[in-house]
């Protein structure tokens, strides 16, 4: 039993990925949290992420929230595989729309952040190739933009108008169309 | 930096100079992390707006948004003229577009051809053409007609999607010769649909403004194919799809005078053929007086896609009427089915036939068997326990060597000390072998 209970451990460690944030704190995930990164994916398949995964352009503040989003889908990621097979089930559905219902909400929550949060996840979330995380957070951008005009962009997020007159008039007569 | 998804990695921009950063404290005490984004970045922003005008109107914001929507890889146009479309797409400059989504305002002749051309240039992957307008607007609201063709072809086009058109269906896919998915919904003015494509996967028809008189489908990959029609007087059919999986297909038969008897016509004919499930149902009412039919109901079963169904599903609305010869026809018509469901409808108030009815003049078929060697299962809704229920079910019995299973689900005001249900129980006790219930429903 001892051997067993060994084996599995080694199982398990083998299982897991140290990242390490630009100031130099450590991440112990599992391999299934870590390969939510695309970019992550490529390192482990090329065998480079023994003693750590060196991430410079992530913060260990973005890192931590990076791990929640990626251990929250990743069980989703999982469940979806595992129920696939009873796909016809009517009760594997009930169990899948309420865990989806679930997820949205962790989605929702997790965007209750600050701006410069948002932004330091969506440059995470690229750099690191997460593809549901930099849709989650450029749509959250992209909501927050909707049917507002160039000036409210501007006063949102405090964009200093950098075009002369004469060429805001060339971009409005260029894009007339799209006022009509 | 490359990474092997070809993706680029963004590096962080140099910070701003400290001036400007000072000017925008003091403005609302944050920086702009917006503008600050990588190009690409702001471009996935753009392009989640899901609306190419919103997007260029963002263009006026500052000097690192201008003209960032010409480069969206999908492209979305609500309501936009034809005539001001072709110039804007004309600036677009990515050389292929994954998307382009149009809705056009409605305009009475409007010529869409060159507007097509212009969507060709940009090569998309998946073209949805739609018009924002009323059916009768739209009737005689675009001449489209594809003579000489463009000269750009659809080279790259995998899914087109065409709402409320009026469209030579024909002569545009020989332009699209790497389609895989086609919806066309909501047909207009066109009654013949002509498919022919090499690589073609799923197909979608709906077309119930105008009654169609041709569907000629010839399609060597089509895989997936969903039809909902209203089919002419002299409607023809020509189906070759080898390797086809699914069918819905769904015909109604108003402007056909199709029937049996001049008492029965089909209202609609509906086949499904799904995960190893092949079935026919048929909607049929009775009708007093009715013309001699040009067309009898083995004829509309022939111009379905496939006729090897092994279900038949019969909805009869026998307004009183005596049906027995008409389920008679019915199995006639495919005696191999393995199952067989029969709902009935009844007019409950039980009106009289009048004299001479057509349904009793063939009233022969009590005393006949037909070979139905493989039913095994039957399911039949609405028996109230009347003498020509009970002749049926003995045919069925009769006639069904390897039935199985038999369940009869009988409205719930026909009460267990009926005597005509007495006689259906009876009778199943006669076949051992099958496994039979009764229910109220």
């Amino acid at each position: 039993m001892a051997s067993a209970g060994s084996g599995d451990e080694k199982a398990a460690a083998a299982a897991m990925i140290t990242l390490i944030s630009s100031d130099n704190e450590k991440f112990e995930v599992t391999e299934a949290t870590a390969t939510l990164s695309q970019t992550i994916r490529h390192m482990i398949e090329d065998g480079c992420t023994d003693g750590g995964v060196p991430l410079p352009n992530v913060t260990s503040k973005i890192l931590a929230r990076v791990i929640e989003y990626c251990k929250k889908h990743a069980t989703a990621a999982a469940g979806e595989e595992g129920s696939s097979s009873s796909f016809s089930d009517a009760a594997f559905l009930e169990v899948d729309r309420a865990f989806l219902e679930e997820l949205e909400e962790f989605d929702d929550a997790f965007l209750e952040v600050d701006r410069a949060t948002l932004f330091d996840l969506i440059l995470a979330a690229n750099y690191l190739d997460i593809k549901g995380l930099l849709n989650l957070t450029c749509q959250k951008v992209a909501d927050s933009v909707k049917g507002k005009t160039p000036e409210q962009i501007r006063e949102m997020y405090n964009i200093v108008n950098d075009l002369t007159p004469e060429e805001e008039a060339e971009i409005r007569r260029e894009t007339q169309w799209a006022f009509e | 930096m490359q990474l092997r998804s070809g993706r680029r990695l963004a590096s962080p921009r140099p910070p701003p100079p400290q001036g400007d950063r000072h000017y925008r404290r003091h403005l609302r005490g944050a920086e702009d992390r917006i503008s600050s984004l990588p190009e690409d970045l702001l471009l996935q922003v753009l392009a989640r707006l899901k609306s190419a005008a919103e997007a260029a109107r963002a263009g006026a914001v500052s000097r690192p948004w201008r003209g960032l929507w010409t480069e969206l890889p999908e492209l979305t146009f609500f309501c936009v003229k034809p005539r001001l479309l072709e110039a804007v797409l004309a600036q677009v400059t990515r050389p292929r577009l994954d998307l382009l989504d149009i809705t056009l305002v409605p305009k009475r002749g409007t010529q869409v051809s060159s507007l097509l051309r212009a969507a060709a240039r940009l090569a998309p992957q998946k073209l949805i053409v739609l018009h924002h307008a009323t059916t009768s607007l739209a009737l005689d609201f675009m001449g489209f007609h594809l003579s000489p063709p463009p000269s750009g072809e659809f080279t790259a086009l995998r899914s087109l999607t065409l709402e409320t058109c009026c469209i030579d269906i024909g002569a545009l896919l020989p332009l699209c010769p790497c389609l895989r998915v086609l919806n066309v919904y909501d047909l207009i003015q066109f009654d013949t649909v002509k498919v022919h494509s090499a690589l073609l996967e799923e197909l979608s028809l709906k077309a119930t403004n105008n009654d169609i008189r041709r569907i000629d489908i010839a399609a060597p990959m089509l895989k997936e194919v969903t039809v909902a029609v209203d089919i002419a007087k002299d409607f023809s059919l020509s189906f070759s799809a080898p390797v086809v999986k699914i069918i819905e297909w769904d015909c109604e038969c108003t402007y056909l005078n199709v029937g049996l008897n001049t008492m029965w016509k089909p209202n609609n004919i509906h086949e499904r053929k799904k995960h190893g499930f092949h079935v026919v149902s048929l909607n049929i009412a009775a009708h007093l007086d009715l013309p001699d039919a040009e067309w009898s109901i083995q004829l509309l079963i022939a111009q379905l896609p496939s006729t090897v169904f092994s279900v038949m599903e019969l909805d009869l609305k026998t307004e009183g009427h005596a049906f027995g010869s008409l389920l008679l026809h019915l199995l006639w018509i495919r005696p191999v089915i393995q199952s067989l469901k029969v709902v009935l409808a009844r007019d409950k108030v039980g009106v009289p036939c009048p004299v001479d009815c057509p349904c009793e003049q063939h009233s022969n078929w009590r005393s006949e068997t037909v070979p139905l060697t493989n039913l095994e299962v039957v399911e039949i809704q609405g028996f109230q326990g009347e003498d020509e229920e009970v002749d049926f079910l003995k045919l069925i019995l009769r006639s069904a060597t390897v039935l199985r299973r038999l369940t009869i689900r009988n409205p719930s005001d026909v009460s267990p000390s009926n005597s005509g249900y007495k006689k259906m129980c009876s009778i199943m006790k006669e076949y051992p072998d099958v496994e039979y219930h009764v229910h109220s429903i």
